[in-house]
C-alpha cells in the first residue's frame, strides 16, 4: 500500500496531465463560440478525424507520432475552413438552434463516414508508454509529452492571438463584429480562420488520442461531453477559462475515480454542466482572451 | 466638390419607410451635421452609407464611385469610416491593439494616441477607460484607416463638458488636417459652433439643408422638433 | 431475367433446404436414419459463422456414418435456411418438429436465434443442444428440461484464469475491472465467484461506464490497492486501454487477464512487447489438446478433426466449426448410451444423458446444471481456454496455458515481461 499523500499527489498529477488534452479541445470549442456564437457539436468528430489522420500518417510514414501533428493540424484546419465556408457560414447570426442542428448533422455525417471508411475497429499507437518514476510516482512519458505539447500549442495560440494582425482581428470580431467590420476587418474570413483554428486544435487533441487512449469512430462522443463541461465551467468564449478548467476537471476526474469510482467521475462532467448553468452561468473564470465580458 | 453623394436613396423596414428618396451631398473637408428628431432615419442612413444595410433603391457615391452593395469592411477600406452611437471599442484589446487591429501602422497609431492624449494609457485594456476616453478611442481608431470621410454618431453625447470639448477639439484638428466629417448630433450648440453645413431629416426625408444659422431658423425644422 | 426464370429462381432459393445423409460403407441399408433437425442461417447477417457451424455438423455426420452410424442407423441432418431471422427460425423449428418429425435438434446459430426458439423446443419436448450460444437467458432460472448449453456463458469466459492464478501463480489478491454492460458484467460475476471459491482477496471490484476512454485512474487504483492479478475488461478497446494504462502507471503484476480483446491477433500487433505475458480467453483453438467420442470404441482428437475438416472443406476450421462438431459428438454419445439402455434412441434417455453427463469433446469440457434445478441445462464446466501471448523464436505466439492438461505451453507469471 502506498502512502496516502503520495497516492493523492499521483492521481492529481495524472489528472492534470490528461486535463491538458481536455483543455486543448475546449480551447477550439471556445474560440469558435467566441467568434461565431456557434456551438460546434461536431467538435468531437473533428478530434476523431484528427486522430485518424495522425494515425494513418504514423502507420504509413513511420513518422514519430508527435511529428504527425504537422499533418493532422493543417488537415483539420483545411477541413474546418472548408466546412465553415460552405456550411457553417450560412447559420452565423441565425438562432442557436440552426447552428446546433447544422453542426449536429455534420457530427453524424462525419461519424458515419468514419465508420464506413475506417471500420469500427479501435486503433492505438504504441508510443512512450513506459513510465517515468519520481519519488515513487509513476507517470507515463506519453502523458508528459502530451501535456507539454498541449501547453506548447496553447502558448502558440496565445502568441498568435496577441501578436499577429489576424490574431487581433479574431479577438476584435469576437468582441464586436459590427465594429470590426467598420474597422475594415473582413469578418467572414476571420470566421473561416477561427473555425479552421478551432478544428486544428481539435485535430491536435485527436492526434494524442491513439497514443493515450484508443481511437475509434465514436470516440468523439466521449470527448465532446467533457469538452462542453470544461467550456461551460470556464465561461463560454473564454480561452483562459477553458484552459484552466480543462486542467481542473482533469484533476477532479482522476481524484474522484480514485476516491469514489469511475461512474461518479463520469457523472461529474454532467453535474458540472448542470451546476454551473444553474449557479454561475458565466462560468468560473470571467476574464477571457477572446471574448467580451 | 462632393466627397459623398446620395441619390434618391430609399429603405423600408416592413411597413416603415425609414428613408425616403433621400438626396444630399457632403462637401469635401467640411464638418457636416445631420440633425432630426428621434426616428427621423439618421442612424439608418449611417447604416446605409457604411454598408451595414443595403438601400432598396437609389445610389450612394463615395469619391465619385458607387458603393451601395459593397460589404462594410470593403467600404471601410476605401476610406469611409464610422463610429457608433454607443462607443464601441474592443474592451479586451489594449488601446494599442485597438488601433493596430485596424492597420499595422505604428507611427500613425502613436501620433493618434498622442493627439488624443491617450498615449500614456496605450497598454491598458480599453474597458479600463472612462466613457469619454472610450469615445476618443473610438474616434482615433476610425482614423487608423486614413479615412477621407468619417461618420460620427453622437460623438459628444452623454459625457462631461471637459471631455466633450476635448473630443470636439480633436475633431476640429483632424478636420483641419483634411478629414471630412458627417456628424449626427442633437446638441444644437455643438452644431452651431462646429458645423459648416447642416442637413435636417424628418420621416426619412431631407426637409432642409444649408448653413447652420439658416437651418436653425427654418420653419419646417422648427415644426419637426417642436411640433405645431 | 425473364419473369419465368425469376420465379424459378425464387422457388429454388425457397427450396434451399435439404437433408444431409451420407450413407457410409458400414451402415445397414434400409435402416431408418436418426433425424436431427436444424434451422441454420444459410443467408443473412449470420451467414459466415453459421456456415462454419454447419460445416462442423456436416463433418460430424459424415464421420459417424462412415464409421457405421449409431446402433447401425445412419444420422441425417435436416435443415432449412432461417435467413438469420428469429421469427423465421421459430417457424422452421416448429416445422422440423411437426412435419419432419426429427428426433433431435441442434440450435440455430447464436444467442439471438436460440433464445427465440427455446420456448418452442421446451414446449415440444425435443432434446436439443444449443451449440454456440453465450447468453444465459434460455436457462437462468428457467427450469429448462430439453435444451442444454454446449458453449460457454459469460461467467465462464475468464474464470479459468483465476484457477490458473491460484494454482500455479501463487496469487493472493485480485482486482476486477469491468464495463457496466451485460456481457462484461457476466464475465466479472464469473471471476468474482471463482475468486471467492479459490480464496483470493478481491482488493478492487469496480465497474466503469462504457464511455470510458482513459483507464489509467482505474488501473492506478488497482495498483495502489496492491492487486497482484488484474482481470476483467470488456472488448478490444478495453484490452488495449487497460494494458497501456498498466504500463503507464508502472504496474508490475503477476498476471493480467482481459476478456475478448487480448485474444484478438490485432492485440499482439498493436501492443508489441506489452502483449507478451498478457492472458486472454479463447473458446477453442486449433492447437488445443482435446479429444472425444466419435462412435462406440472410437475417439477423435482435435488434431485429427482439424486435419479432416481442412481436407473436406478446403479451409481451416474456426471455433464455430469445432462447436458444431463437438455438439455432434455429445449427441452421438447420448444416443449411443440411450440405445444401449433402451434399445433405441429414446428421447427421454438422451435428454437425461445430456443433463447429467460430464465429459469432454474436441471443443473442450462439458457439463450442465442438472434437471430439477433452476438453471438446469446451463453450461457450467466449459471454462474457456486461457491463452497467453508468449515469445517463441522472437515471434509473439498465442499459447494455451490453461487447463493444464490441454495446454500448449507453460504459463508465464510476471508482467510486463520487458
Amino acid at each position: 500500500m502506498m502512502d496516502e499523500l503520495q497516492v493523492f499527489v499521483e492521481f492529481a498529477l495524472r489528472g492534470l496531465l490528461i486535463g491538458a488534452l481536455y483543455s486543448l479541445m475546449a480551447l477550439g470549442l471556445s474560440l469558435i463560440f467566441g467568434v461565431m456564437r456557434v456551438i460546434n457539436v461536431a467538435h468531437g468528430e473533428f478530434l476523431m478525424i484528427g486522430g485518424y489522420v495522425a494515425y494513418f500518417a504514423w502507420a504509413w510514414t513511420q513518422l514519430s507520432p508527435l511529428a504527425t501533428l504537422l499533418i493532422s493540424v493543417p488537415a483539420l484546419f483545411a477541413l474546418g475552413v472548408a466546412l465553415e465556408r460552405f456550411l457553417v457560414e450560412r447559420v452565423v447570426g441565425k438562432p442557436e438552434l440552426a447552428s446546433l442542428m447544422l453542426t449536429f448533422g455534420i457530427s453524424i455525417t462525419l461519424w458515419n463516414l468514419a465508420h464506413a471508411l475506417f471500420s469500427p475497429d479501435p486503433r492505438s499507437v504504441p508510443y512512450l508508454y513506459e513510465p517515468l518514476e519520481l519519488l515513487g510516482i509513476y507517470i507515463s512519458k506519453a502523458s508528459l509529452m502530451i501535456f507539454a505539447a498541449s501547453l506548447g500549442l496553447a502558448a502558440l495560440l496565445v502568441l498568435f492571438l496577441k501578436g499577429t494582425r489576424w490574431g487581433k482581428a479574431i479577438r476584435a470580431v469576437a468582441q464586436n463584429p459590427e465594429v470590426a467590420q467598420a474597422c475594415g476587418i473582413d469578418t467572414r474570413r476571420v470566421r473561416m480562420l477561427a473555425f479552421g483554428l478551432g478544428a486544428g486544435l481539435a485535430g491536435a487533441a485527436g492526434t494524442f488520442v491513439p497514443i493515450q487512449f484508443s481511437l475509434f469512430p465514436g470516440v468523439g462522443h466521449e470527448f465532446i461531453l467533457k469538452a462542453f463541461a470544461v467550456v461551460v465551467l470556464g465561461g463560454l468564449g473564454s480561452l483562459g477559462g477553458a484552459f484552466t478548467s480543462g486542467l481542473l476537471l482533469g484533476v477532479v476526474e482522476s481524484l474522484i475515480t480514485f476516491y469514489a469510482n469511475a461512474h461518479v467521475a463520469y457523472l461529474t462532467f454532467y453535474a458540472t454542466i448542470v451546476g454551473v448553468l444553474l449557479l454561475r452561468p458565466a462560468g468560473l473564470f470571467g476574464t477571457g482572451l477572446v471574448e467580451e465580458d | 466638390m462632393a466627397i459623398l453623394e446620395l441619390l434618391e436613396v430609399s429603405k423600408r423596414f416592413g411597413g416603415l419607410q425609414a428613408v425616403n428618396r433621400c438626396s444630399f451631398a457632403v462637401e469635401e473637408r467640411t464638418i457636416t451635421g445631420l440633425i432630426g428628431p428621434n426616428g427621423a432615419g439618421k442612424s439608418t442612413l449611417f447604416n446605409l452609407i457604411s454598408g451595414v444595410l443595403r438601400p432598396d433603391r437609389g445610389r450612394i457615391l463615395f469619391q465619385g464611385e458607387e458603393i451601395q452593395g459593397l460589404k462594410p469592411h470593403q467600404i471601410a477600406r476605401r476610406g469611409l469610416g464610422r463610429t457608433f452611437q454607443l462607443s464601441r471599442i474592443f474592451p479586451k484589446l489594449t488601446l494599442w491593439e485597438n488601433l493596430m487591429v485596424v492597420t499595422e501602422d505604428a507611427p500613425r497609431a502613436r501620433a493618434l494616441l498622442e493627439l488624443a492624449g491617450l498615449w500614456p494609457l496605450r497598454d491598458h485594456y480599453a474597458y479600463e477607460l472612462s466613457f469619454g476616453q472610450q469615445k476618443l478611442l473610438d474616434l482615433i481608431r476610425v482614423m487608423m484607416l486614413e479615412p477621407r470621410l468619417v461618420l460620427l454618431d453622437e460623438p459628444a453625447a452623454g459625457i462631461n463638458p471637459t471631455m466633450r470639448n476635448r473630443i470636439l477639439e480633436v475633431i476640429q484638428l483632424l478636420n483641419a488636417q483634411g478629414t471630412t466629417f458627417l456628424i449626427i448630433e442633437h446638441d444644437m450648440d455643438v452644431i452651431m459652433e462646429h458645423c459648416h453645413w447642416v442637413i435636417a431629416l424628418n420621416f426619412g426625408e431631407v426637409i432642409a439643408q444649408g448653413p447652420p444659422e439658416a437651418v436653425r431658423t427654418d420653419e419646417e425644422v422648427l415644426r419637426a422638433y417642436f411640433g405645431g | 431475367m425473364t419473369s419465368l426464370s425469376r420465379r424459378g429462381f425464387l422457388k429454388l432459393s425457397g427450396a434451399l433446404v435439404g437433408s444431409w445423409t451420407l450413407l457410409g460403407v458400414g451402415v445397414g441399408r434400409g435402416q431408418e436414419p436418426i433425424k436431427i433437425g436444424i434451422s441454420i442461417s444459410v443467408s443473412g447477417r449470420f451467414e459466415r459463422p453459421a456456415g462454419y457451424l454447419f460445416e462442423g455438423h456436416k463433418l460430424w455426420a459424415e464421420h459417424v456414418n462412415a464409421a457405421g452410424g449409431l446402433g447401425g442407423r445412419p444420422v441425417e441432418l435436416i435443415f432449412y435456411d432461417d435467413k438469420s431471422d428469429p421469427a423465421e427460425s421459430v417457424k422452421l423449428v416448429r416445422k422440423l418438429i411437426t412435419d419432419d418429425r426429427v428426433d433431435f435438434l441442434f440450435s440455430p446459430y447464436g444467442s439471438e436465434l436460440t433464445a427465440a426458439v427455446a420456448p418452442t423446443i421446451e414446449e415440444a419436448g425435443v432434446p436439443a443442444i444449443a451449440s454456440i450460444v453465450a447468453t444465459m437467458k434460455p436457462w437462468k432460472g428457467q427450469n429448462a428440461q430439453w435444451m442444454v448449453q454446449f458453449s460457454s456463458p459469460a461467467p465462464l469466459y475468464l474464470a479459468g484464469a483465476v484457477d490458473l492464478a491460484a494454482e500455479e501463480g501463487d496469487v493472493r489478491t485480485i482486482a476486477i475491472l469491468y464495463e457496466d454492460t451485460p456481457f462484461p458484467t457476466g464475465v466479472a460475476n464469473g471471476l468474482r465467484e471463482r475468486a471467492q471459491a479459490r480464496g483470493l482477496e478481491i482488493v478492487l471490484d469496480e465497474k466503469y461506464d462504457k464511455a470510458v476512454t482513459d483507464w489509467t485512474p482505474l488501473v492506478a487504483k488497482a495498483k495502489a490497492r496492491g492487486a497482484e492479478f488484474l482481470a476483467g475488461g470488456a472488448y478490444f478497446p478495453a484490452a488495449v486501454g487497460i494494458t497501456k494504462a498498466a504500463a503507464a502507471v508502472g504496474y508490475q503484476l503477476k498476471l493480467m487477464a482481459l476478456v475478448v480483446g487480448v485474444a484478438d491477433p490485432k492485440f499482439a500487433t498493436e501492443m508489441g512487447p506489452l502483449a507478451e505475458g498478457m492472458a486472454g480467453n479463447e473458446l477453442w483453438l486449433k492447437v488445443v489438446r482435446t479429444k472425444g467420442f466419435l462412435v462406440p470404441g472410437q475417439e477423435i482428437t482435435n488434431e485429427e478433426f482439424v486435419r479432416s475438416y481442412t481436407e473436406r472443406f478446403g479451409r481451416e476450421p474456426e471455433y464455430w466449426s469445432a462447436a458444431g462438431y463437438g455438439a455432434g459428438q455429445l449427441l452421438a454419445q447420448a444416443i449411443t448410451q440411450a440405445i444401449e439402455a433402451t434399445g433405441e434412441p429414446d428421447r427421454m434417455a438422451v435428454r437425461d444423458f445430456l443433463f447429467t453427463f460430464e465429459g469432454e469433446t474436441i471443443y473442450g469440457p462439458y457439463g450442465v446444471h442438472p434437471l430439477g434445478t433452476p438453471d438446469a441445462g446451463l453450461q457450467r464446466r466449459k471454462d474457456q481456454f486461457i491463452i497467453q501471448w508468449q515469445r517463441r523464436d522472437g515471434e509473439l505466439t498465442k499459447e494455451v496455458i490453461w487447463p493444464a492438461a490441454m495446454a500448449t505451453a507453460e504459463p508465464l507469471f510476471g508482467w510486463p515481461r520487458a
